[in-house]
């Protein structure tokens, strides 16, 4: 737990880890929103009768069914969900550059970069490649779940949460111990 | 020995992910599959039942009789199930237009252009609609359209309407009494025929009881039109705006 804690400072601290974080965030919400309201986003987008100021200010507002049409449960578990998502992703992607900044020559990245492929599929350094599938999943299927509870079953997100609480728990672990792998 | 070993550790790094994918297939399958459509023939299985309690620990009778209606006429009137087509036509209505869940809405622009709201949108939201559906009415250009969403019936005299019926911008709602959302959106929608004229917006209600969520949503549906048969659209509101205000 202090090890998880401490990476995670590490990396959060850092403002491209945070921005991005950030910016994924937004991006999976927005997403929501467009998934939800497909249709009446593609009509109005695509309509020449529209301003482009109008067809903004009609998406900002969209973001207000977060509001009307969540339950307080079912947004605290979406918000969860998309942070943790993204989460996920940056020390992912903090991971892999940690990776390759450690392996150091050309030939060093070029060993990291096949040794990383590999091991995602179990081959060569099973544990990396085992954890970043996990991190993948983990992110994949929540992110899925979440999508296919349209009305209730808000409930089962939880273990969507649990999930990717547990992804970046082995993601931060595995970069204390990524000099051994 | 040492391919048993390789073979037993690459078995353990890939039992969490291979825990995490089983899971999520199982639980995002078994959602889907137990996920009933909606189907027009639910509705109405529950209608003839006794009347359910309404909100506020009023029985529906004393919320017709609250809304200007003979208790006995509506006893004798939901007992019946008269209306059962009515709300029949209108979740078929609602089906046939692309609706999947509720509220569903439909905006009817001053042209005749129609756009699909789903859910209950904010009001900022509505609000913005209007406003794109009036400029694209003023324009000449013409731009796309869901074929699906003008599949809904016309707007007449026997709707439930707020606002005046050629209004040149209506929404027709499909509703659920027992919906939380729909509730919420009966707020949103009674702001904004207060925020315009009813020559200018009209408010359509129609029916969607959502039966396998809401089991007694289709018998508050009957009770609904029962209280419209014999009080008129003004009681219809009252009983509604009663229902769904608690």
């Amino acid at each position: 737990m202090k090890h998880t804690l401490s990476v995670l400072q590490e990396v959060f601290t850092q403002p491209k880890y945070f921005l991005l974080t950030l910016g994924l965030s937004w991006l999976f919400l927005t997403s929501i929103v467009v998934f939800l309201h497909a249709r009446l986003i593609w009509q109005v987008i695509s309509s020449p009768a529209v301003t482009l100021l109008d067809k903004e200010l009609f998406l900002f507002t969209l973001y207000g069914v977060f509001g009307t049409n969540f339950s307080v449960f079912s947004v605290t578990v979406t918000f969860l969900t998309v942070l943790l998502l993204s989460m996920n992703i940056s020390l992912l992607i903090h991971y892999l550059r940690r990776q390759r900044r450690l392996i150091g020559s050309k030939r060093g990245h070029a060993a990291g970069a096949t040794g990383l492929i590999a091991g995602i599929f179990g081959i060569g350094c099973a544990a990396c490649g085992s954890i970043i599938m996990s991190a993948i999943f983990a992110s994949v299927g929540a992110g899925g779940l979440l999508l296919l509870l349209p009305f209730h079953g808000a409930e089962i997100g939880l273990l969507g949460i649990g999930l990717l609480l547990f992804s970046v728990q082995q993601l931060t672990k595995q970069v204390i111990t990524s000099r051994v792998c | 020995m040492n391919e048993t070993s390789n073979n037993s550790n690459v078995i353990k790094d890939f039992a969490t992910p291979i825990a995490i994918v089983v899971a999520g297939a199982l639980m995002g399958a078994g959602l889907y599959f137990s996920g009933t459509p909606v189907t027009p023939q639910n509705v109405g299985t529950t209608a003839g039942q006794p009347a359910p309690a309404a909100p506020a620990g009023l029985t529906l009778t004393q919320l017709a009789e609250q809304s200007g209606v003979d208790g006995d006429d509506f006893d004798e009137c939901l007992a019946a199930g008269t209306f059962r087509q009515d709300v029949q036509d209108d979740v078929d209505n609602a089906v046939a237009t692309g609706g999947r869940g509720t509220p569903w809405s439909i905006l009817i622009g001053p042209g005749g252009k129609t756009y699909p709201i789903n859910g209950a949108l904010p009001q900022p939201a509505i609000e913005q609609l209007i406003e794109l559906a009036r400029a694209e009415a003023a324009s000449t250009e013409s731009a796309s359209e869901s074929a699906q969403t003008n599949l809904y019936t016309p707007v007449t005299e026997a709707d439930h309407i707020r606002g005046a019926v050629n209004a040149p911008i209506k929404i027709v709602e499909y509703s659920d009494f027992d919906c939380a959302f729909c509730a919420r959106f009966h707020q949103t929608m009674k702001a904004i025929v207060a925020k315009y004229p009813g020559d200018e917006v009209a408010w359509v209600y129609r029916h969607f009881p959502l039966e396998q969520l809401h089991p007694n949503a289709a018998t508050v549906a009957l009770a609904s039109e029962c209280v419209a048969d014999l009080g008129g659209d003004e009681a219809f509101w009252t009983f509604a705006d009663t229902y769904l205000a608690s």
